[in-house]
């Protein structure tokens, strides 16, 4: 990270006249910051700072189809997607980037692929996308899967999702009959397909159709294979595109086996008419967003929380915490009567991002507003939000200019929201999956008159802002969003016979384990060692077992003999 | 055994520990504070210091400042 430095406080009062002036323009700026996009807005605006105002308007899409069309038809020369290869910038514009995805449409029918389903299974990249593209509009489903994901959980989302055909990455070992593309197809594609007659204008999609399967874990152990229509995917895009309005170029850094880092974080700023360069590796993100200067990301808070942790070691490095403290709270108090010194006094965190950072929009889990705070105080806003898979995902958003603190966002409009007899969020919208796939047991436990039951527990105000303060289900949700079922790692190393019983549990945002073993010997102990070690080995970071203790005692149990796990989990912390 | 002191100063860039604090044994994620994102970064300034790539099954390995210095002398 480079130095953060800061402009000493006695530098900036002088200022105060010129930025007194300053103020006004902020309040042009926001007008202007919806000129594209939101006429309606600007001629009813009586928006005061932190008030409710209008909704942003904007053309409302039927399907991902009108999506790509909307966008060739009124920016067809602008950048889509940028990325990095070598040591070369690559760019498409939006009609580049439907020209690739009618070659890719023709390939599929070419080879008489329709209403099958197809995994993509590889690290973000433009092909990713184009795949997805081609997959869905060719009457197909995609299934993205976590390329992380270890072989075993593979071949049973694969299994659950009857998947006939694999786009990958990384050549492994696939299940027999299933058919696999290397992601480098899109080459051949792209040259063959050119030469195909164009079958893309007659195509007509049927929003209810279902287009993609997303993976989401289950509270029983396994993942379930979430099921989404093309309907529900519009309706997300063109109501969370309401809510908050993106004004400038992004850095796309979530995996887009994520429904949010997909959905929300590409498909969202496509429909907003903005560039997003793909950042297509995790090493180097601080890098690229130096190099880019977006002006939004989207993040999942463990993002948030390390970049958090990294400025204030560094600022700590160079400068007494108190007295950086006190330049925090004295450019608040400034911002109130409106005077914004905060991209001059906090210059050196701002150019950590690039120098261009305007907003955050985390969601995925839950971020603490002790981050929210510091980050306003260097003059980038976090705007929290909440979506979860089954809901396509996002179901609600800060909004640029009306911010609830503590709160997850301003419900989607068109979004119900009722608050059960356990004080659970359930949802009834355009928005909510179809189902399960294959798992109608599942899908009736949480769907039921159309109303989806969340599981978290929350409750809504008087400006349709929801709070969240608890979940029934049994999830951890780490703070890089991903959902791990406890239950679905106790039973794959309970397999072993060392392993007596277990409980995996979150501890400072990482996984632990208490473990009574088969006995008391030595071996075992070596043994289990290398079980964990091997487990480990065969998943991804965010699912390893950092911590496990081994008991001398087994773990108390109900009349059904099932282990209290808040109990076990109580005396372990 | 390579430069043990420059692999310590590019660590302490991670962590609140002071670089004095930081031992052979001490675990990356228990002890030093790593996200799993500050390893992937860490990785890739190590990867620019002693121009060598660093493959993600590798970086599996390294939970302690022993493995990576015991793999930077190996490799680098």
């Amino acid at each position: 990270m480079q130095s953060v430095f800061f402009i000493d406080l006695c530098d900036f009062i002088p200022f105060s006249v010129i930025l007194l002036e300053k103020s006004v323009s902020i309040r042009l700026t926001r007008i202007r910051e919806g000129s594209n996009i939101c006429k309606k807005y600007q001629e009813s605006d009586t928006m005061k700072d932190n008030q409710p105002y209008p909704l942003y308007q904007m053309y409302e899409i039927t399907d991902l189809k009108d999506l790509i069309d909307r966008q060739v038809k009124i920016h067809p020369q602008a950048p889509a997607f940028q990325w990095k290869s070598h040591k070369d910038i690559n760019t498409k514009t939006r009609t580049e980037f439907q020209q690739d995805i009618k070659a890719s449409i023709n390939w599929f029918k070419h080879h008489n692929i329709h209403h099958e389903t197809i995994a993509i299974i590889a690290s973000n990249s433009y092909a990713y996308l184009v795949l997805f593209f081609g997959i869905v509009l060719s009457e197909n489903i995609a299934a993205p899967i976590d390329k992380e994901a270890s072989l075993e959980d593979m071949h049973y989302m694969l299994a659950l999702s009857d998947t006939d055909k694999v786009f990958y990455e990384e050549e492994k070992e696939w299940p027999q009959g299933i058919e696999a593309f290397s992601v480098s197809t899109l080459d051949e594609m792209i040259r063959e397909g050119k030469n195909d007659p164009d079958t893309y204008d007659a195509i007509e999609i049927d929003p209810e159709t279902v287009c993609a399967y997303f993976f989401t874990s289950g509270t029983t152990g396994h993942p379930k294979a979430v099921m989404l229509t093309h309907k529900n995917l519009a309706t997300d895009i063109n109501k969370a595109c309401k809510n908050f309005v993106l004004t400038g170029d992004t850095v796309s850094v979530l995996p887009f086996h994520h429904c949010f880092g997909l959905i929300t974080a590409i498909f969202k700023v496509f429909n907003y008419g903005k560039k997003t360069y793909i950042n297509t590796s995790l090493r180097r993100v601080q890098k690229t967003l130096q190099e880019q200067k977006p002006q939004t990301i989207f993040l999942v808070p463990l993002f948030v929380e390390t970049f958090h942790k990294r400025i204030w070691t560094e600022i700590r490095k160079e400068h007494p915490e108190e007295k950086v403290q006190k330049m925090m709270q004295h450019s608040e108090q400034l911002l109130k009567v409106g005077i914004d010194v905060r991209k001059k006094m906090f210059k050196g965190i701002q150019d950590v991002f690039g120098g261009n950072l305007q907003y955050i929009i985390c969601g995925g889990a839950f971020l603490d507003n002790s981050y929210i705070e510091d980050f306003h105080a260097w003059g980038i806003t976090i705007l929290n939000g909440y979506g979860i898979t089954e809901c396509s995902p996002v179901v609600a958003v800060n909004r640029n200019h009306f911010i609830k603190k503590g709160s997850v966002g301003q419900v989607l409009e068109g979004v119900q929201v009722r608050i059960n007899e356990n004080d659970e969020v359930c949802i009834k919208s355009d928005i909510v999956m179809k189902g399960y796939y294959g798992n109608e047991e599942e899908t009736e436990k949480v769907l039921q008159d159309g109303w989806f039951n969340t599981q978290d527990i929350g409750y809504l105000d008087e400006d349709n802002f929801l709070f969240l303060n608890g979940r029934k289900k049994n999830l951890i949700i780490l703070s890089n969003g991903e959902n791990v079922s406890p239950e679905q790692i106790e039973m794959n190393l309970s397999k072993h016979e060392e392993i007596e019983e277990i409980v995996v549990y979150a501890r400072n945002n990482q996984l632990w384990a208490a473990i009574y073993p088969q006995n008391q010997e030595e071996k075992t102990g070596k043994e289990i060692d290398r079980i964990i070690q091997k487990y480990n080995e065969d998943n991804p970071m965010a699912k390893r077992i950092v911590h496990y203790r081994l008991r001398s005692t087994p773990f108390e149990k109900t009349p059904t003999k099932k282990i209290i796990r808040s109990k076990a989990i109580g005396e372990e912390q | 055994m390579k430069d043990q002191k420059k692999i310590i100063e590019i660590l302490s860039n991670y962590t609140d520990v002071e670089p004095d604090q930081i031992s052979l044994d001490s675990n990356l994620v228990a002890d030093l504070g790593f996200t799993s994102l500050d390893v992937l970064d860490m990785v890739s300034e190590f990867e620019d210091e002693y121009n060598i790539e660093i493959q993600d099954r590798e970086i599996k390995q390294m939970k302690t400042v022993r493995d990576i210095v015991v793999y930077l002398t190996e490799n680098a």
